[in-house]
């Protein structure tokens, strides 16, 4: 008997995916030490308490790491639950955030929704956790479909619905709604003339994204100018691109945290300025504990400081991969590729913005970043791909329903 | 699917990988330029916080005087003129020169010259002095007309009202007007600075110090930054009293209609501890505006002044006559002629005393104001009837020496060292040039000058058993949390006379009203003292008189002294009334008991 509950008690856990436990844990900490040390300036002078974000930060990993074990020991084919109510919760939260009082408004934009007078979310979060379900789940039951127009096209309208509404006021994360989806389903479709299509179509995007970047500012004007004439885009649009192709077109105004960003990074060298001797943290780069945090963290760091960063994330996604790889159903693995995307795409997004690559957004740096929704459902996606990582030969989830597709 | 998703990783890979890159080449091109900005744009943080001048109240905490917040319009032509775009030169200037005029007023030309001549300067204060309101007004239309802007669909690129702050400072606020302006004063525009009275005395206590925020490269490399918040000013209580103010102010222009004269001063004061409750003169000025002189002359007036002419001007408007200016004091003093005999034993107070119009001194005849003489009286009958004949043997009794000793032991000659700006001192004579002439006009009041001041406080060690206290305007002074930081409790000086002559001298002045000179000064219901006096100005042949008038009450224990002088009263030939002058005390006296609540200690008819 005790010989059999010990057996019971390894394959239990067998599978257990402790590196990658390990490595979020580690960028966590990472995280934490970088927010007491970008955040302490300015919270000593606005809050007048150098800790305020640090121990928040702190807190919420505390609750994160319990959400995160919580949600690996529970079977994953028990997740199959939470794809509706997930997704119901998700567009009603966008809707009582967008179109009533319950969304709190800041600098004209509207994402956070209250809960309680002291605590509020950020839905789009939630959005993105239920899309990933979602798209899981849908691509499980009709992974042929994949091949075919319809079932790809009903989950990108299911998508797009809670999309559109994130859309509305935060671009970024309203991108990466909609990027996850495509992304996965990309992935198991076999259809290869829309596998062209795609490559070649992000080959475009990427070229013209290039082109504007790399262009001199002059003769970005220049274009900037026949367009507005011809009626295609606002002044204001435009405003942006010229600022993204050269940040100090505007120093002061709008290209302001990007330059400011720029200055952090190049400033700060192969090695960095050594930890906490950031300058640009006191009060020069705003948001330098969330949206900017990479800055702060290259003028601290240096060069050596980003590429041990980035080597943590391509490790936590190769880690992933494996997970997606062994996993016996079409579930837990694609499961674990939207966790993969979301995770992949932050990053690019956030590097790309603070480096001055990608125009200008808020996006924030998974683990490491502050902020209290967002890390909380990280942890939470972490959890799903460390149950699908359980290697229990027990779970078998209800084939596809064929006939349907 | 695994091996896309591979294909996926090595691409997610690469993407970070020449994003690694990116950075590199970001470094090496610019790292040391960044460096340089970060350094640079530290240093240019540092700002001046501006403190707050503290109140003026009277001794009941009505405030006199207060600093409200105001703002400073600071242009940065830097900002205003930046250029980003060569083919766009200045693309902000317009809009925002606009948007100056448009809500200011501002002339476009001047604006523009200031812009042209000082391209690159972070700061230009152009604007001095505007209230929350026009402040908000102009935010409001730079906010309307820069998120317009965003969404036109003209094309403007940079086309913003911009580089225009706003510096928060005090403005130095008087609620009550020209109520008290003689001893409150003003203070200048930068509101740093106190001119005449409280504000100039006590310019250090009220004014606090500037806060400041400074930041440094430290020697490690580490930028320190350091705020020194601004210290708000002492409030100073001063010890006098709204109401009594307020009467005073009043009675005096209901006067001035009625007579022609050059000046006119009031002190009232507590003869107990030689707090000063109200003290004014017929000279008004609005502290609020102070280089307003509308009320003095006309506009056209004004713009024909040569700078000697206003500064002459401005100096008679704001001088407290009361403190700065010294006359001859004519009879109120021979209450202290008589006093210091009585101490010196020269007379007793039963010494009788003959008056046959005039004595004749070295040659020289004197006369007293009635050529026919008043006959023969004692003492107490010679401050009634105000003989200089009779003052003029007391004086002889006495010596030069002892005559200069007794007037410096009453605080003449010399400033009193009362809390308030431009004291004069008056002049006395010195033994080596004092004639027995001099002698003989000095116990009259005549020859020798002493201002408002000295007077009072002299007749005030007379009034409280011989203390000579300094005379002070100011109580209290308090921090910024309303604390007591410094109490000024009455500072005895010297004492002067003996309490048997105090009493006798307070016994002689309420004698001088019931039945004397002073008569007009009564009050029903209360026992009042006080003495006339009428002095001619030099030269005598212009035949001009100060004419005044010491009052106080209750007689046996005075709570409350009044003291009225009109310089250069009107007048048929030398015949000169001190009626009007000594009706003027009682009008001020009757309205102020009530507000000090003296009992009444007489019968009332």
């Amino acid at each position: 008997m005790k010989k059999r509950q010990s057996e019971k008690g390894i394959r239990w856990l067998s599978g257990y995916d402790f590196s990658l436990l390990f490595v979020v844990l580690f960028l966590c900490v990472f995280g934490l030490i970088m927010i007491y040390s970008a955040s302490y300036y300015t919270a000593e002078t606005k809050l007048h308490n150098g800790m305020y974000y640090f121990r928040h930060q702190l807190m919420l990993y505390g609750i994160g790491l319990a959400v995160a074990v919580a949600a690996s020991l529970i079977p994953h084919k028990y997740y199959f639950w939470l794809v509706w109510p997930g997704y119901a919760a998700a567009v009603i939260c966008m809707i009582l955030t967008d179109f009533t009082k319950l969304g709190i408004n800041t600098n004209g934009q509207t994402r956070w929704m209250r809960v309680t007078s002291t605590i509020s979310f950020q839905p789009a979060e939630l959005v993105k956790v239920a899309i990933i379900l979602l798209t899981a789940f849908m691509i499980h039951r009709h992974t042929k479909g994949m091949n075919g127009a319809k079932w790809p096209l009903i989950i990108l309208g299911l998508c797009a619905v809670p999309g559109v509404l994130v859309l509305k006021n935060n671009l970024s994360s309203g991108v990466i709604i909609l990027a996850i989806p495509i992304a996965m389903i990309m992935l198991v479709s076999e259809n290869k003339k829309r596998r062209i299509a795609f490559w070649c179509m992000l080959a475009a995007g990427l070229a013209l994204m290039i082109a504007i970047k790399a262009m001199p500012l002059d003769t970005l004007i220049g274009i900037g100018e026949r367009i507005e004439d011809a009626g295609i885009l606002k002044a204001y649009q435009l405003r942006r691109l010229y600022i993204w192709n050269t940040p100090m077109y505007d120093a002061r105004g709008d290209g302001y945290q990007v330059v400011q960003g720029l200055y952090a990074i190049g400033s700060g060298g192969v090695f960095g300025k050594g930890l906490g001797a950031s300058m640009q943290k006191l009060g020069f780069v705003p948001e330098s504990a969330n949206d900017m945090i990479f800055a702060i963290l290259c003028e601290e760091l240096g060069l050596f400081g980003a590429i041990s960063l980035i080597i943590l994330y391509l490790f936590l996604l190769y880690r992933m991969m494996m997970i997606a790889n062994r996993s016996r159903d079409v579930f837990g693995s694609l499961l674990v590729v939207g966790v993969m995307a979301h995770i992949a795409l932050q990053v690019i997004l956030h590097i790309g913005v603070v480096s001055g690559i990608l125009p200008n957004t808020g996006v924030t740096l998974p683990f490491v970043s502050y902020g209290g929704t967002a890390s909380l459902f990280y942890m939470g996606e972490i959890g799903m791909v460390l149950s699908v990582g359980r290697d229990n030969p027990e779970m078998v989830l209800p084939a596809e329903k064929d006939g349907r597709s | 699917m695994r091996r896309k998703l591979a294909f996926t990783f090595i691409l997610v890979a690469a993407v970070l990988f020449a994003y690694v890159v990116y950075l590199l080449i970001l470094m090496r091109n610019s790292g040391e330029e960044y460096q340089q900005r970060i350094l640079s744009q530290q240093g240019y943080d540092m700002q001046a916080l501006a403190f707050r001048r503290g109140n003026i109240t009277d001794r009941n905490g009505t405030v006199f005087a207060y600093s409200e917040e105001v703002y400073n319009l600071i242009l940065d032509p830097s900002v205003i003129l930046y250029t980003a775009n060569p083919k766009k030169p200045q693309p902000n200037r317009e809009a925002t020169v606009d948007a100056l005029v448009s809500v200011f007023g501002y002339s476009r030309d001047e604006i523009e010259a200031v812009l042209d001549e000082k391209p690159d300067a972070p700061y230009v204060r152009f604007a001095m002095q505007l209230s929350a309101e026009e402040k908000e007004r102009f935010l409001q239309y730079q906010t309307e007309y820069n998120t317009a802007k965003d969404s036109s669909k003209k094309r403007l690129h940079q086309d913003r009202v911009t580089g225009v702050w706003f510096e928060t400072e005090y403005k130095r606020m008087y609620p009550y007007g020209t109520l008290g302006c003689t001893v409150l004063g003003f203070s200048g525009a930068e509101s740093a600075e106190g001119h005449w009275g409280i504000e100039e005395y006590y310019n250090s206590s009220l004014s606090g110090v500037n806060g400041k925020i400074y930041s440094y490269i430290s020697p490690e490399g580490d930028y320190e930054s350091v705020t020194e918040a601004a210290v708000g000013g002492r409030t100073v209580v001063s010890t006098i009293d709204y109401n009594v103010q307020k009467i005073v102010e009043e009675e005096i222009a209901k006067f001035k209609p009625l007579h022609e004269y050059k000046n006119i001063g009031v002190v009232v004061m507590d003869p107990t501890s030689g707090e000063i409750l109200g003290m004014a003169t017929d000279k008004v000025f609005d502290p609020n505006t102070p280089m307003d002189f509308s009320a003095v002359v006309s506009d056209e007036e004004f713009e024909a002044m040569t700078e000697e002419e206003r500064a002459a001007l401005q100096n008679s408007v704001w001088r407290n006559f009361t403190v700065s200016d010294a006359y001859s004091p004519g009879s109120v003093s021979k209450e202290l002629t008589v006093a210091m005999a009585l101490e010196e034993d020269a007379i007793e107070t039963d010494t009788k005393l003959f008056c046959d119009g005039g004595e004749t001194i070295q040659g020289t005849t004197i006369h007293c104001h009635k050529r026919e003489g008043h006959g023969m009286m004692d003492v107490t009958g010679a401050l009634m009837l105000s003989c200089n004949d009779a003052l003029m043997n007391i004086g002889t009794r006495l010596n030069v020496p002892t005559m200069l000793k007794w007037q410096r032991q009453f605080g003449l000659g010399s400033r009193t060292g009362v809390d308030l700006p431009g004291e004069a001192t008056g002049i006395l004579f010195t033994e080596e040039n004092m004639s027995a002439i001099d002698l003989a006009t000095c116990s009259f009041g005549q020859g020798y000058s002493s201002t408002m001041i000295q007077m009072a406080s002299a007749y005030c060690s007379i009034l409280n058993g011989g203390y000579y206290y300094t005379p002070h305007i100011v109580r209290q002074l308090l921090d910024e949390n309303g604390n007591v930081v410094k109490n000024v409790e009455p500072e005895l000086v010297r004492t002067t006379i003996s309490e048997a002559t105090c009493e006798f001298m307070k016994q002689a002045a309420y004698e001088t009203v019931q039945n004397g000179g002073g008569y007009g000064a009564r009050i029903p219901g209360h026992t009042v003292g006080g003495k006339t006096g009428t002095a001619q100005k030099y030269p005598i042949e212009e035949q001009n008189y100060v004419v005044s008038f010491m009052g106080f009450t209750p007689a046996a224990s005075p709570k409350l002294l009044v003291y009225v002088v009109v310089d250069e009263l009107e007048h048929e030939g030398t015949d000169v009334s001190s009626l009007p002058v000594v009706e003027f005390e009682r009008d001020i006296m009757q309205r102020i008991i009530p507000y000090l609540g003296i009992p009444e200690d007489a019968e009332k008819n």
